[in-house]
């Protein structure tokens, strides 16, 4: 569609819902020519290590069930005491390409911290869940200014900042100065200024493209091709970035605060 | 047919920064993306203690563009609102309301003398809950939709036809029955945002009869919404039917 090159780094498996998510995520690649997806699966607030088990072990099958298009973030609930264990297999013998973390603790919590000295040392990005609102906010649910306490504290961190942090008034300017934080702009959220607004503070090296997917696709798409941006920025928003972010050799350095 | 926008509005948003916010903007975006005119509402009219300001500024754009027409908002709690209704000033081709924002009820005594209006002079009502996310509201958070009041609204309240506002995706599927139990009942796509392929669902439920293409742009992404209808897998003459209003306009046309 429209002849763009698009790499999905936002999307999702959803815990009883696996054959159901993976046809929708394929058809998704099909019908929309994208050219990769990152996937990670969720299953309720707090999930029991069981479950956190069975969630990246769908994840891992999808990927390789689908090399060339799928690939995966390991999930973590850090308050878990085998957390570290599930992150060095996720990484090491799973084949993941990144770390997700939800709703179960704040990303600044102390128990993140060992978790994220690891992710350093790995290379790999870590997707945080961010998501400011004025109705319904989860107790631990993490918003901008979690997101900015950890990025601060651990520059050599490669973080992406979901959703824009929900809010993206409240969410972008809790992180705008902390370089070592990317964001997408994915979900269900679709302001007619929200992107430009990113764009004007972050500029297009620091966004990335995701949707959300199995929910829409289109609704980031629409806002991407309706931004007042370059084709150049274009391309770094919907691929380019995601490329370099997820390089493990690209790392980001600076004085810990 | 020509490509009509149900569901546009002029002007700012008291919460941020609205780039595009005038006429001439929408005019442009809807060009770009080959919308040949729209049902167009000011979006000051649900913030300003009087909303008729608002509404003379829309008419003053809106004069001598024939692909464009004027939807009135009304609160039926504000004093003056009869009056202005009665006024007849500049041509209007609906009435929107905002029960979520004022704080009334479809089944207040207050909304009753709009009901009449709209039977006399065979108007539609364009029926808004929501306008941004409730998630992301700041400072003034208007009430959440009552679908079971809506429900009820469209099954008791007959006689005139209703375009449903930007309704969500999840929320269409459960007015099913009350909306294609009439005839003159229609929902917009500004809140067709949750999922896959929503449309090649509500087509397979025959909801796609009464869907029409409304963006809520300037506050919500034209682009995004567009996008929803044109990556359908749904026949392409469907498509056009949905982009073009034709079975809404058709109902009006009566």
């Amino acid at each position: 569609m429209y002849n763009l090159t698009v790499i999905d780094i936002h999307t999702h498996l959803w815990h009883g819902y696996y054959e159901q998510n993976k046809t929708a995520l394929l058809q998704a690649i099909e019908r929309y020519g994208i050219s990769r997806i990152y996937v990670s699966a969720l299953g309720g607030y707090q999930p029991d290590p069981d479950t956190v088990t069975v969630l990246n072990s769908q994840v891992a099958q999808f990927h390789r069930e689908h090399p060339d298009t799928v690939s995966g973030y390991v999930y973590l609930s850090p308050e878990h005491p085998n957390a570290m264990d599930v992150l060095r297999r996720g990484i090491e013998e799973q084949g993941m390409d990144g770390v997700k973390l939800w709703v179960s603790t704040f990303c600044d919590d102390p128990c993140v911290f060992p978790l994220v000295e690891k992710i350093i040392g790995y290379g790999v990005p870590l997707l945080l869940h961010s998501f400011h609102k004025a109705l319904g906010q989860i107790p631990t649910e993490t918003v901008g200014k979690n997101v900015a306490n950890l990025a601060r504290r651990y520059p050599e961190c490669k973080i992406i900042m979901a959703h824009l942090g929900g809010n993206c008034y409240n969410g972008v300017p809790a992180i705008r100065d902390c370089s070592n934080v990317w964001c997408d702009y994915c979900g269900s959220i679709f302001r007619g200024d929200e992107l430009n607004y990113a764009l004007e503070y972050l500029g297009a090296d620091r966004i990335l493209y995701g949707t959300d997917m199995p929910g829409s696709y289109v609704v980031n798409l629409g806002q991407v091709l309706d931004a007042h941006i370059t084709a150049d920025d274009r391309d770094k928003i919907l691929y380019q970035n995601a490329l370099k972010l997820f390089d493990r050799d690209f790392r980001i350095g600076g004085d810990r605060k | 047919m020509t490509h009509q926008d149900f569901g546009c509005f002029v002007g700012g948003w008291p919460t941020h920064k609205v780039r595009h916010p005038s006429f001439d903007d929408l005019r442009t975006l809807h060009c770009r993306n080959n919308i040949g005119g729209g049902y167009v509402s000011a979006t000051h009219t649900i913030f300003w203690n009087d909303p008729y300001e608002a509404e003379r500024d829309l008419a003053r754009d809106l004069w001598g563009q024939n692909a464009y027409r004027h939807v009135m908002t009304v609160n039926p709690t504000l004093p003056g609102t009869w009056d202005d209704l009665r006024r007849g000033e500049f041509p209007v081709a609906g009435i929107r309301i905002f029960p979520c924002f004022h704080g009334y009820s479809l089944t207040d005594d207050c909304v009753k003398p709009l009901w009449e209006f709209l039977l006399e002079k065979k108007l539609p009502l364009f029926l808004t809950p929501r306008m941004e996310d409730e998630r992301t509201t700041y400072l003034f958070h208007p009430r959440l939709p009552d679908l079971k009041q809506a429900d009820a609204f469209l099954r008791e309240v007959t006689g005139f036809p209703v375009l449903l506002c930007n309704v969500r995706d999840s929320e269409l599927p459960l007015l099913r029955e009350c909306v294609l139990a009439r005839e003159d009942v229609f929902c917009d796509t500004a809140g067709f945002k949750g999922g896959l392929f929503l449309l090649d669902e509500f087509y397979a439920q025959g909801l796609t009869e009464r869907v029409v293409f409304g963006s809520l742009s300037p506050v919500h992404c034209l682009r995004s919404t567009l996008l929803t209808i044109e990556t359908a897998a749904i026949p392409d003459a469907e498509k056009e039917r949905i982009l073009s209003g034709e079975r809404f306009l058709n109902v009006l046309a009566r």
